[in-house]
């Protein structure tokens, strides 16, 4: 297919890949089908393999050393995936070699042309976790369709099923190991030279007696119980996640149980493959340091903080296994073991990985139902009729807060005209000019206020754009420029409030008509 | 490296990786940890499936998540239906709000149950998972550990790499005239180029589809034309857009064709080709806006495309890249990002293609298969009916 003599052979890279493990064989009862075998790379060796690279490194002061990306399988501390990408320039590239990966073909059994069941990316059990005002408000400010819970609920059940099946019925089929390394056709030719003279000296030399306690560097287990085990493994929180989103109607479970369907939710996602747990952070650790959002940091609260997680780091290493961390589910009442750890972890909107847009205005809406559903978790449980007061005079400041933040946002920076717009925009903008010259300080981060946040107004400007680029005119059911959904299962007066951003949005677009037929 | 690589691949030898596996014993030496841990229970992967699975494969099936009940699984999975009745029975399904356990049930009776699975506290200490306990290695004699003993196979599955010219590909190649972008490289290859004396990703340099050839396993190589002329590491994606796509296709590489192919009469034929490839395009019904985007039935079909025969590809790159030259020479902006253009190919074969049980096997395959000369069969018809 090639002309090699054309080819530069530096620039012709093949895949070499290499099957380790033991065959199906028949089975001793007659006509059982065959007994299959399973082999997995332990990580001990895999580590081991890594080491041996580092230690061909000519001058380990020039190349750095290789550290190799360990995907730890099925949540377990023995078995791992892994692959080794040799940066540009470093002396193995130079020799022909880019990438090696070693891990279990197991995952052949859930394989499809290239997709998997329960993708990383897959959103469908959040939605299904997610009150439905939530999702509603969160796919209105990206501008997109809410999803369907029926094809949410359709996608669980066949990638459940795709598992499930797969496991319960290749049980006799041995699966293999597999290594590939991907080299340059020079290397190649130069390791198969060396591989013939080995095996010219290997016919020289006398047959090798081979210790008793030798070992391979792969775990093997008949087929049939590493199914069972992953069966057992991912069929388990499949079923709690059934009944966590069953406790209510769609759409209306209570912030916890959200909360703990999503944690669910993801946690399911991991146990049948073989994953980066340092890229999933609410998984791995117990506690994830949060940095502060810009305008926290504006309002001065810049401390780090740290939120919950699952915390499989800990138990995989305790216990071999990445169980949840005791003591934060109690999968009787199916919720957290108490509130206050169930405030600490992430609002279930975190989890969302296909919602990509408008990140400040997805994070300010989240932290508005965060607050939100907090301040009503505690009207729920304090009976102090004092207490209960100062809570909801919270509430209603706070509605009214977000309510000034959206109208002033939306007539300033949106595109109607109305008499005296400049005007207003420039006397707003000297009233914070003159706070700040009367002793508030400015922003840690050197920024001066502005009576929208800068992230907001960034945010604005972007959307202004976009639409430009579209050339569309704004109509009432644009969803960009559209106020949060009323959140009923949270506060009567919000949807008020929203219905008289409503009414405001109307009689804007009357103040334009006008002013343009006056013009 | 060369000696580490050969033991890494040399798979009559013995195992040259692998926890204490000395220079001096050459063997891999595991030690089980069996010393009991305060609170633990050490447990295989049997034991800590079958804790479970017999608590959730109940009679009633009342645990189960609802895609695991009889009533949808097939005969091969231990339920009673056939694929079709099974396919039939999901769709039903599909859109059903999920089964779940009453309240007081759950809180008397399977809550507990749940919260001993999800712990691995069975009240014998909680389960610690080892993959050593029950590991069929251990019961194996040593000599089928060896690494010549678990070798099974060895393949080709996957290539690539930069091509100096059309030149270099002994076979015919099947050109698309409209190349579309959704075709590009959507993942890291592993693979560099410099530009401007920095390293960049290859899949991120833009580049397209500009055709295929071949034949390996029933899959064809794919020849990407890529640009690094146009790379910016601020641009966002990989693509090109269509214009320019356009002008490297209309004022480089169809006139280029005509030179070439005129006066031989695959050539006539060729070309009688490029004419129809190009209607395509513009009589589909559902017409597209943009060259090379297709709508409607025709989905992401890429059209234009016209098989030309191995015996014209070298002159067919050579005049095409004559022709860039002479139009960037007197200044046409409109080609620029063409400049240093490259052609690259790429294989993907079905799992683990080419596999074969040792060395000598594989090359044979990789003679036969790989280096074997293919014309495209309509090519031929083709020519036939042109007589």
């Amino acid at each position: 297919m090639f002309d090699m003599s054309q080819i530069d052979e530096d620039e012709f890279h093949v895949d070499l890949g290499f099957m380790y493990g033991l065959p199906s064989k028949a089975s001793d009862v007659l006509e059982e089908p065959c007994v299959g075998y399973t082999t997995l790379p332990r990580r001990c060796c895999l580590k081991d393999l890594v080491r041996r690279f580092n230690e061909l490194i000519p001058d380990p002061e020039v190349a750095a050393k290789i550290k190799g990306n360990y995907y730890t399988w099925g949540l377990t501390k023995d078995i791992a995936s892994l692959t080794i990408e040799f940066p540009s320039g470093h002396p193995f590239r130079e020799f022909g070699l880019s990438y090696i990966q070693v891990y279990p073909s197991h995952k052949n059994l859930l394989e499809c042309q290239g997709h998997y069941p329960f993708p990383l990316d897959d959103d469908s059990g959040i939605c299904l976790a997610l009150d439905s005002h939530g999702l509603k408000s969160l796919y209105s400010v990206v501008g997109r369709p809410v999803p369907d819970l029926g094809v949410c609920r359709a996608s669980f059940r066949s990638s459940g099923a795709r598992i499930g099946v797969s496991l319960l019925s290749h049980f006799h089929r041995s699966l293999h190991t597999r290594m590939e390394l991907r080299v340059t056709e020079t290397l190649r030719g130069k390791v198969r030279a060396e591989v013939e003279l080995r095996r010219q000296r290997r016919l020289a030399q006398p047959v090798e007696v081979i210790l008793p306690e030798a070992g391979c560097p792969f775990y093997i287990h008949k087929t049939e119980v590493i199914n069972g085990f992953m069966l057992a493994s991912t069929q388990v929180p499949a079923r709690l996640f059934q009944e966590v989103v069953s406790l209510a109607a769609e759409g209306h479970l209570g912030i916890d149980h959200q909360k703990f369907g999503v944690e669910t939710f993801q946690y399911l996602k991991v146990l049948h493959v073989a994953v980066l747990l340092q890229q999933l952070p609410y998984l791995n650790k117990a506690a994830v340091p949060v940095r502060p959002t810009p305008r926290e940091i504006e309002e001065g609260l810049d401390e780090p903080r740290d939120e919950m997680g699952i915390g499989t780091e800990e138990t995989i290493d305790t216990y071999g296994y990445g169980y949840p961390k005791h003591g934060q589910f109690d999968y009787v009442e199916l919720n957290f073991t108490t509130p206050r750890i169930a405030e600490q972890f992430p609002h279930p909107s975190h989890a969302l990985s296909n919602i990509k847009a408008r990140p400040d205005d997805r994070r300010r809406l989240n932290n508005l139902f965060q607050e939100i559903d907090f301040v009503i978790g505690r009207l729920r449980m304090n009976e102090d009729r004092d207490a209960q007061k100062v809570l909801l005079a919270w509430l209603v400041i706070r509605l009214l807060k977000q309510f000034l933040m959206d109208v002033t946002i939306y007539m300033i920076e949106g595109p109607y005209e109305f008499v005296n717009k400049g005007q207003f925009a420039r006397n707003i903008r000297d009233e914070a000019n003159d706070g700040d010259r009367e002793g508030r300080s400015p922003t840690p981060n050197g920024q001066r206020r502005s009576p929208i946040p800068p992230a907001i107004a960034n945010n604005r400007q972007r959307s202004g754009h976009r639409q430009r680029a579209r050339g569309t005119e704004e109509i009432a059911t644009d969803h960009e420029w559209q106020s949060p959904e009323p959140e009923v299962q949270h506060s009567l007066g919000y949807s008020k409030l929203t219905g008289v951003i409503d009414r405001r949005h109307s009689a804007s677009v009357r103040t334009t008509t006008a002013y343009e037929a006056t013009a | 490296m060369i000696e580490f690589l050969a033991g890494l691949m040399d798979n009559e030898g013995d195992w040259t990786f692998g926890c204490n596996n000395t220079t001096e014993s050459g063997h891999i030496r595991h030690h089980s940890d069996l010393t009991p841990l305060p609170g633990q229970q050490r447990v295989g992967p049997k034991k800590w499936g079958v804790s479970r699975l017999q608590r959730i494969f109940t009679e009633d099936e009342a645990l189960l998540p609802d895609y695991l009940k009889s009533d949808v699984l097939p005969r091969e999975a231990g339920g009673d239906l056939s694929y079709q009745e099974v396919s039939d029975n999901m769709k039903k399904q599909a859109r059903k709000p999920f089964s779940h356990t009453e309240r007081r049930e759950w809180l008397s009776k399977h809550g507990p149950t749940f919260q001993k699975m999800m712990t691995g506290d069975y009240g014998e200490g909680i389960q610690h998972l080892q993959f050593d306990i029950g590991d069929v290695c251990e019961q194996m004699d040593p000599q089928s550990r060896r690494k010549s003993s678990l070798f099974r196979t060895n393949d080709i599955d996957s290539g690539m790499g930069w091509l100096p010219g059309l030149g270099a590909i002994r076979t015919d190649v099947k050109f698309f005239l409209y190349p579309i972008s959704s075709r590009n490289f959507d993942a890291n290859i592993h693979l560099f180029m410099d530009i401007d004396d920095d390293p960049v990703r290859i899949n991120e340099i833009n580049h397209f589809l500009l055709g295929e050839f071949g034949n390996i396993g029933g899959r064809s190589c794919q020849l990407y034309l890529f640009l690094p002329g146009l790379y910016s590491p601020r641009s966002k994606g990989n693509g090109v857009k269509d214009q320019l796509k356009d002008a490297f296709i209309s004022r480089c590489f169809i006139p280029a064709a005509e030179e070439i192919l005129k006066g031989d009469v695959v050539g006539e034929f060729l070309l009688e080709q490029f004419g129809a490839g190009m209607r395509e395009a513009k009589n589909d019904s559902e017409s597209a806006m943009h060259e090379g985007q297709i709508y409607g039935s025709s989905g992401s079909r890429l059209t234009g495309g016209v098989g030309v025969h191995q015996k014209f590809l070298a002159r067919l790159w050579e005049r095409c890249m004559i022709k860039l030259d002479g139009l960037l020479d007197n200044g046409d902006e409109g080609l620029l990002p063409f400049k240093g253009c490259r052609l690259f190919w790429s294989f993907k074969g079905f799992k683990y293609a080419l596999a074969e049980a040792d060395d000598e096997d594989l090359e044979r395959s990789l003679e036969a298969k790989v280096n074997f000369p293919f014309f495209f069969p309509f090519l031929i018809t083709g020519l036939q009916s042109f007589r």
